[in-house]
C-alpha cells in the first residue's frame, strides 16, 4: 500500500552526478557486505578443508586452501579411534526425545493456560515466565544434585528428562493459542468434543507453524547443547557429539587434530545447511532464546 | 518476534465470565471430569482438567527449576562434597566470601567481557542491519544473513574448538593473515591482557547473527510513512536516522541489550575450552569459577553461595534494564 506513495516522493530524475555517486556508494557497500560474509564463513571453510587434507598439508601456514590431494583419512581416524558414531546416535536420540516430549508437555500446558479457568492460573503462569529471565546456568549446582539423587548421572535420561520442560515453548504456544478465535472451540464443544479433541482438531492444526517453530528451536538447542552434557556425562560412550569432540580433543592431544577437525566439520556443515533449509522457521523464534555460550 | 506481540489478543469469550464465580467449584469433579477430558461436554471452568493437563509441565518445573532454585539457598548453608553426608555450617560459606581472592577477579572478568561484547554487538549489528536494508539485491541480503547467522546454529563446544586452533598465536590462520596485513597481533588466548578480548572475538563471531536479526526485524517494522513525511519536510539522512530510525528501533535495541547482557554474563564454554580460564585466572568468569568450585573442588556449599551472588547480579541487571526501558524505550502502537 505504501509502495504506491514512494515513487511520488522520490520521483524519477535524470541521472545526476549525485545519483551516480550514490549508486557507486551502494555498490561499494554491497561489496563490503559480501566480503564480510565470506570472512564470517572462513573459519568453517578452513576447518573443513583441513579435515580432507593429507597430514603434510594440514595446519600449514599459509593455510593450504586448495589441496592437490584429497583424503578421508581424518574421518577414518575419527570413527576408528573414537566412538563418534555412537556419540552421533546419542545426540540424535536425545534431541528427538526432547523435541517430541517437550512439544507434548508444552501443548498441554499452553492449552490449560490459554483456555481454562482455574485457581492460581495467573500466579503459576508468572512463575513459568520468571524462569525465562534466569539463565539455566545459575542452577547448575542444585540441578546436578537433583539429577544425581534421581540416579540419572551418566545416562541419556539426564539429558532428556530435565529438558522436557521448555518454558519458552509453553509461553510461545500459550500466546499463540490465545490468538485462535474462541468460537472455534465453542463450535467443537457444541458438537460434543472434549479438551483432547479440541486440542487435536482445532488448536494443534491451527497453530502448527508456531508448534513446529518451537520444535525447531528446541531441537537446535538440544542438539548443540554443551553445558548440561558436560555436567552430567563422563562416560565417553554416552556423550553427545559436541561434548565427545571436546573430550577427545583434550585427551588425545596434538596428534589427532585431523580427526577432531573431521568431527567439527561433521557437526558444523549440517548446521549451515539446516540453517539454509529452516531459515524462516528459525527467524521467527531466534530472538527468544538467549544464546548458550 | 511477531509471536511476542500477540500478548493479550483474542481474549474474548468466557475468559472474563469466570471471575463471577469465586472459588471456582462448579460442576462435577473426580472421575467424571477425568472422563470428560476425552469426550463429552466441557465448560472452560474445569479445575480438574486444567491441573491434569498442566501436571506434566508442573511436575517437571518443580523438579528441575523450582526445587533447584530453592535448593541453591539451602545448599549454601552446607558443607557438602556430594559423597559424604552434608554438614550444616550456618553462615560460614557466606563469611568465606570476604576472604575469597578469586571472586572479585571472576566477577570483573564476566563484567568486562559482558560490556565489551554487548556494546560491540549493538554497534556492529546495527551497522550491519542498516547496511543490509539499504541494499536492494536479494542475493546479497540472503548471503549476508546466512553467513552471519549460520554460526549461531553450531554448538558452543564446536565454536570453541574451531577458535582454539584458529586463534592460536603462532600457528593459527587468524594471526597469520593479520601479520600479512602488516599488523603484529598478540597471542590472543595465552596473553594476560588479550585473552579476554580474544574471547570477545569468538563471541562476536558466534552470536552477532542474533543481534543482527533483532535489528533487521526492528528496521522492517519502522513505518515507511515516517520517512516519507520526513523527506517531504526536507530532513537529511542524519536527521532521519536520529529522529526516526533510532527511536523506532529502541525496542529492538532494548531486547538486544537485555538478552546480550544476561547471556554474556553467563559465558562458560569459551573460557572453558579456549583458555581454561587462563592464563592464571585472567579469563575465569563467574560461571567457570562456580563450575570449578563445585565439580573440581567438590565445594558444593560454597559454589551455591557463588550461584546466589550470580542470581542477585542478574536480577539487579534486569531491574536496572526495566528502569532504563521505562525512560528510553519507545513503543509505537501501529
Amino acid at each position: 500500500m505504501t509502495a504506491a506513495v514512494v515513487p511520488v516522493a522520490v520521483g524519477r530524475r535524470p541521472a545526476s552526478p549525485r545519483a551516480k555517486a550514490r549508486r557507486l556508494a551502494r555498490g561499494a557497500l554491497a561489496l563490503l557486505l559480501v566480503v564480510s560474509g565470506a570472512l564470517m564463513l572462513m573459519p568453517v571453510a578452513w576447518v573443513v578443508v583441513q579435515s580432507i587434507e593429507l597430514p603434510s598439508d594440514q595446519f600449514n601456514l599459509p593455510p593450504v586452501w586448495f589441496p592437490g590431494h584429497v583424503t578421508l583419512a581424518s574421518y577414518r581416524a575419527l570413527f576408528s579411534t573414537t566412538p563418534f558414531l555412537e556419540n552421533l546416535a546419542n545426540s540424535a536420540l536425545v534431541t528427538l526425545s526432547v523435541v517430541i516430549g517437550s512439544a507434548v508437555v508444552s501443548v498441554l500446558a499452553a492449552y490449560a493456560f490459554a483456555r481454562l479457568q482455574f485457581r492460581g492460573r495467573e500466579v503459576l503462569f508468572m512463575l513459568f515466565l520468571a524462569a525465562l529471565t534466569i539463565p539455566s546456568q545459575v542452577e547448575a549446582v542444585p540441578e546436578f544434585v537433583v539429577v544425581k539423587y534421581m540416579h540419572l548421572l551418566n545416562t541419556q535420561a539426564s539429558l532428556i528428562v530435565p529438558a522436557l520442560i521448555q518454558v519458552l515453548g509453553v509461553f510461545i504456544l500459550r500466546q499463540h493459542f490465545r490468538t485462535i478465535p474462541q468460537d472455534l472451540d465453542d463450535a467443537a464443544r457444541v458438537d460434543g468434543a472434549g479438551h483432547m479433541k479440541i486440542l487435536r482438531h482445532v488448536m494443534v492444526p491451527m497453530s502448527w507453524p508456531a508448534i513446529s517453530a518451537v520444535m525447531v528451536l528446541t531441537g537446535q538447542y538440544i542438539w548443540n547443547d554443551f553445558f548440561w552434557p558436560n555436567l552430567f556425562i563422563t562416560n565417553p560412550n554416552r556423550m553427545t557429539a559436541p561434548l565427545a569432540l571436546y573430550y577427545q580433543e583434550s585427551s588425545l592431544g596434538g596428534g589427532q587434530i585431523g580427526a577432531i577437525f573431521a568431527g567439527v566439520s561433521l557437526l558444523a556443515v549440517p548446521a549451515v545447511i539446516a540453517f539454509i533449509l529452516l531459515q524462516r522457521r528459525l527467524m521467527e523464534g531466534i530472538g527468544f532464546r538467549g544464546v548458550s555460550r | 518476534m511477531s509471536l511476542l506481540t500477540d500478548t493479550d489478543r483474542g481474549q474474548a469469550g468466557p475468559a472474563g465470565a469466570g471471575k463471577a464465580v469465586p472459588g471456582g467449584r462448579t460442576g462435577p469433579r473426580g472421575n467424571a471430569s477425568f472422563h470428560r477430558l476425552w469426550s463429552g461436554k466441557v465448560g472452560s471452568r474445569q479445575p480438574f482438567a486444567a491441573y491434569l493437563l498442566l501436571s506434566p509441565a508442573l511436575m517437571l518445573y518443580l523438579a528441575f527449576i523450582g526445587i533447584p532454585l530453592v535448593g541453591i539457598v539451602l545448599i549454601a548453608f552446607l558443607q557438602w562434597d556430594l559423597i559424604s553426608a552434608p554438614h550444616w555450617v550456618g553462615l560460614a560459606n557466606f563469611r568465606a566470601v570476604a576472604h575469597d581472592s578469586q571472586l572479585g577477579r571472576s566477577l570483573l572478568n564476566s563484567l568486562l567481557f559482558d560490556l565489551m561484547t554487548t556494546s560491540l554487538h549493538i554497534v556492529l549489528a546495527l551497522g550491519l542491519a542498516l547496511g543490509v536494508t539499504s541494499i536492494r539485491s536479494r542475493v546479497v541480503r540472503y548471503w549476508v544473513r546466512t553467513a552471519f547467522v549460520a554460526p549461531f546454529l553450531m554448538s558452543a563446544g564446536v565454536v570453541a574448538l574451531i577458535w582454539s586452533y584458529a586463534l592460536a598465536g603462532a600457528t593459527g590462520p587468524f594471526n597469520y593473515y593479520l601479520r600479512d596485513l602488516g599488523l603484529s597481533p598478540p597471542n590472543w588466548l595465552a596473553s594476560n591482557t588479550w585473552s579476554l578480548p580474544g574471547l570477545v572475538i569468538v563471541d562476536l563471531w558466534a552470536t552477532l547473527g542474533i543481534t543482527f536479526i533483532i535489528f533487521l526485524v526492528g528496521l522492517q517494522n519502522v513505518p515507511a510513512e515516517l520517512y516519507e513525511a520526513a523527506a517531504i519536510d526536507g530532513a537529511g539522512a542524519l536527521a532521519r536516522f536520529r529522529r526516526i530510525t533510532l527511536p523506532m528501533l529502541s525496542p529492538a535495541t532494548f531486547l538486544a541489550s537485555v538478552t546480550g547482557c544476561v547471556g554474556a554474563f553467563e559465558i562458560f564454554t569459551w573460557p572453558l575450552i579456549d583458555t581454561n580460564g587462563g592464563p592464571g585466572i585472567a579469563t575465569q568468569t563467574i560461571v567457570l569459577y562456580i563450575y570449578r568450585d563445585a565439580f573440581q573442588n567438590y565445594q558444593f556449599g560454597y559454589s551455591a553461595v557463588l550461584s546466589l551472588i550470580n542470581v542477585l547480579i542478574l536480577v539487579s541487571f534486569l531491574v536496572v534494564m526495566a528502569l532504563i526501558a521505562k525512560r528510553w524505550v519507545h513503543y509505537e502502537r501501529v
